[in-house]
């Protein structure tokens, strides 16, 4: 099979934009945090269908730096998980 | 200011979780029997729920389900230690779990959300349970009609076409 590189490849160097500037610009949309849009006073232990969009696959608590949920926001929801847990509404591990 | 006076009323809400071992009016007497113990201890019942049978998210003592109900209470921490402490000894409940409302903000706020949305929903489902009966019941009337209609074509074919026996047409549907 000799099928040679196709074109393109080139010198990938890229980057780096014009002049000196360093400024890079983000990528990703811009996360935000869910429940400061919906100015959330409160996250209720109870409210499953919520909380189990936060505890993904192996019924870990998503990490902010995923879900984009501010730092109060955050501590409020891990508590609302962790009660909910206590209760078996949701699970603590997935076997 | 946190104030530490055991006799100051606040409000808790506990859900607990009874075996499914237990049949549903059995479930119901644990209910009233918790609400008793707060009763008993100072405490006024805000509010019960009966969630009915759930599947729990993890095992508990060998069980995959539980009934669950929550009560929200109004009186003193110290009703709230008896009850868990009978609860711990009970064994018609696996699990409980009490939670202060009126010193988190937004909870009893929450709380009483909750209950409303709870209200319009049932309230939106018994609605679209009539309207679905409605609709069945103008169906079943209009197939009816039609079932009607036809039969009486078909008896006066048939009248028309045999009129050596009134044969008919048995009472198909």
């Amino acid at each position: 099979m000799n099928r040679g590189r196709s074109g393109g490849g080139g010198n990938g160097g890229g980057g780096g934009g014009g002049g000196g500037g360093g400024g890079r610009l983000p990528f990703r949309r811009r996360r935000y945090c869910k429940f400061c849009e919906d100015k959330v006073t409160f996250i209720d232990y109870k409210d499953v269908d919520l909380l189990i969009s936060y505890v993904p696959e192996r019924a870990k608590i998503a990490p902010r730096r995923i879900t984009g949920t501010c730092a109060m926001h955050q501590r409020k929801l891990t508590r609302a998980i962790k009660q909910a847990r206590q209760i078996a509404l949701l699970p603590f591990t997935t076997e | 200011m946190t104030n530490t006076n055991p006799k100051a009323a606040r409000i808790f809400e506990t859900v607990f979780i009874s075996p499914p071992t237990l049949n549903e009016s059995e479930f119901e007497s644990v209910v009233t029997d918790v609400s008793g113990h707060y009763r008993d201890n100072g405490a006024e019942i805000r509010r019960t729920e009966n969630w009915g049978r759930k599947r729990l998210a993890y095992t508990i003592k060998k069980h995959q389900d539980g009934w669950y109900a929550l009560l929200q209470v109004e009186g003193p921490g110290a009703a709230v230690a008896e009850v868990e402490r009978r609860m711990r000894i009970s064994d018609k409940v696996l699990r409980w779990q009490t939670v202060r409302l009126d010193d988190t903000t937004g909870a009893l706020e929450a709380a009483e959300e909750r209950v409303e949305r709870m209200a319009r929903e049932a309230e939106e489902r018994a609605q679209r349970e009539a309207e679905r009966a409605a609709r069945e019941a103008e169906r079943a009337k209009a197939e009816a009609e039609r079932a009607a209609a036809g039969e009486a074509a078909e008896a006066a074919e048939a009248a028309e076409a045999a009129d050596d026996a009134q044969a008919g047409d048995g009472e198909e549907e």
